[in-house]
């Protein structure tokens, strides 16, 4: 079993709802975003567009941030997932350093989204999780495999641009996907083996 | 009269910083200008500085003590000294980094021995205890033990100095500052600054047996070597970027002591002047450093386009903690040196 995301870029929009289907699902503080969207333009006018390139955790079976975790506060699953055991994380943000895909957060505050006002009760619950002076990122919402259900970013995601499965299965979708749309990791050259693709299908 | 208010400033200087460092402790990283995209800022500069120069003197006096130069014996005490209190304040400015420095000894249960902070943790305190363990003139003047001890100090001393070029090594697969002299650079900025410390005290306390600027004139040469190597790289390669005053500096210094040498090698002037700015030139080489691998955003263009470019001015905060730590090493040198004195009878 190794778990793998597959994004078609063609789908994407760059709504951002992944984005913050991600931090209702995890409750993360204001400024901290475990699901990404980067925009840019490619062509010139008038034939100028504007693409996305959704990024979050590429849950690599090669991780730089693991290797340079001093604690083995990061660690990686026998699925493939690459988690943070936050007893163990230290802040020395040399994972951070080492993340090629920013997808890396330290916490330097937990700051709630309305500045002046007390947390919301949503953020009272959620927020007691999270430790100052420790670093996060997306784990493939692992909370709901555990329940059978996909992550949330896969089942928000308005334009159906995400799919999520076992790449060890050669008949799952995200394998068919891959195989058939010719997926390809993001950064592929660095040697990390991500397990999320990208397609343009 | 002049040592003492040395000693005073210092002092002070390092009473205000260790406030800053109980705020630290109580605020967090929050009192610091770094942000997501510039994780590492002033303290691990400072580190990476205090360590380097730790290093490069340890360097100095397991040579002297292995080859039994007994002209600079004295200097090699000092020089224990000096390395001790540079480990001393290295180690308080990583744990002002880590904001709660005591979470440092879970690196003792992690025994991730591929992070290069795991070599570090433990390679930096035997340094240390090698320099007690000499202060305590446990190591003999010839024999086995000397023989054995310089060696680990050398093995030690280098090995930390390389590991320190291993941080950044994802960034450099990632297409950052790609080039191959880092390694070197990184040693002969070691040796060089350790060396220029060890001049100025030499200068200071009136040991001149030994032509300390020439053995400098060799560490500008083989410094300036690394530098020249990246700069030919930048231009060719679009990943690397050489700072330019850092060049000009350099060169400014290697014409210092080539005057030196040719009009005057006995002047205490020049190659103090000399030292002081090479004291200068490696920091500004860690600030560099730091910098090379954080100014630009991670992910490479065009999906970074409209990124913000990061930036980053250290706080008064973060200046005051690295300038104390600074100081604290002038203060603790001196201190430790005084102590030997006071136990040894010399």
């Amino acid at each position: 079993m190794r778990y793998a995301m597959v994004i078609d870029l063609s789908r994407c929009v760059g709504c951002g709802t992944c984005t913050v289907a991600c931090r209702a699902e995890h409750g993360t503080p204001a400024g901290v975003s475990y699901n990404k969207v980067k925009k840019y333009e490619v062509g010139k006018y008038p034939s100028a567009k504007m693409k996305f390139l959704p990024i979050l955790c590429m849950h690599c079976q090669d991780p730089a941030c693991l290797k340079v975790c001093p604690t083995g506060a990061t660690y990686k699953r026998e699925d493939g997932i690459v988690l943070i055991d936050h007893d163990k994380c230290i802040g020395c943000r040399a994972c951070v350093v080492a993340c090629p895909y920013e997808s890396r957060q330290f916490l330097w505050d937990i700051r709630n989204y309305y500045p002046g006002n007390l947390p919301t009760p949503y953020e009272m619950l959620k927020q007691k999780d999270f430790q100052k002076g420790t670093v996060v990122k997306c784990n493939f919402c692992l909370q709901r495999l555990e329940e059978g259900q996909l992550p949330a970013c896969v089942v928000a995601c308005p334009a159906q641009a995400r799919y999520f499965g076992d790449l060890d299965d050669p008949e799952s979708e995200v394998s068919r996907l891959i195989a058939d749309y010719r997926g390809t990791p993001f950064r592929e050259e660095l040697g990390t083996q991500p397990s999320v693709y990208y397609v343009k299908g | 009269m002049l040592y003492w208010i040395i000693i005073a400033a210092t002092v002070l200087l390092s009473v205000m910083a260790g406030l800053v460092f109980l705020k630290q402790l109580r605020s967090g990283l929050s009192t610091t200008a770094l942000h997501d995209t510039f994780n590492w800022g002033l303290y691990i500069q400072g580190f990476f500085y205090l360590s380097a120069m730790a290093g490069g003197i340890l360097v100095f006096v397991a040579v002297a003590t292995l080859f039994e130069i007994e002209a600079v014996r004295r200097l090699v005490e000092i020089g224990a000294a000096v390395s001790l209190s540079c480990l001393i304040c290295a180690g308080a400015l990583i744990g002002a980094d880590l904001g709660k420095p005591f979470r440092g000894m879970k690196i003792l249960t992690g025994k991730n021995f591929a992070s290069p902070m795991t070599w570090d943790f433990f390679m930096l305190p035997l340094c240390g205890v090698l320099n007690i363990v000499f202060l305590l003139g446990i190591i003999p003047a010839s024999g086995v033990l000397k023989i054995v001890w310089s060696i680990l100090c050398l093995v030690a001393a280098l090995a930390y100095v390389m590991i320190h070029t291993l941080f950044f090594l994802s960034r450099v697969g990632a297409g950052f500052r790609s080039q191959p002299f880092l390694g070197l650079d990184t040693l002969a900025q070691s040796l060089w600054g350790g060396m220029a410390l060890m001049t100025l005290i030499a200068v200071a306390t009136g040991i001149r047996e030994h032509n300390l600027a020439g053995i400098l004139l060799i560490l500008t040469i083989l410094a300036l070597i690394p530098i020249a190597g990246s700069y030919i790289v930048s231009l060719t390669s679009t990943g690397s970027e050489v700072n330019s005053k850092i060049i000009f500096l350099d060169t400014f210094i290697l014409l210092i002591l080539i005057a030196t040498q040719i009009v005057s090698p006995q002047n205490a002037f020049l190659p103090a002047l000399a030292s002081v700015l090479i004291l200068v030139a490696v920091f500004l080489e860690k600030s560099h450093l730091m910098r090379q691998y954080q100014m630009s955003p991670t992910v490479p263009f065009p999906y970074s386009q409209f990124d913000e470019v990061p930036s980053y001015k250290p706080t008064a905060a973060e200046w005051m903690l690295v300038l104390g730590s600074l100081g604290a090493c002038v203060w603790l040198s001196s201190g430790i040196i005084y102590l030997k004195t006071l136990v040894g009878g010399g």
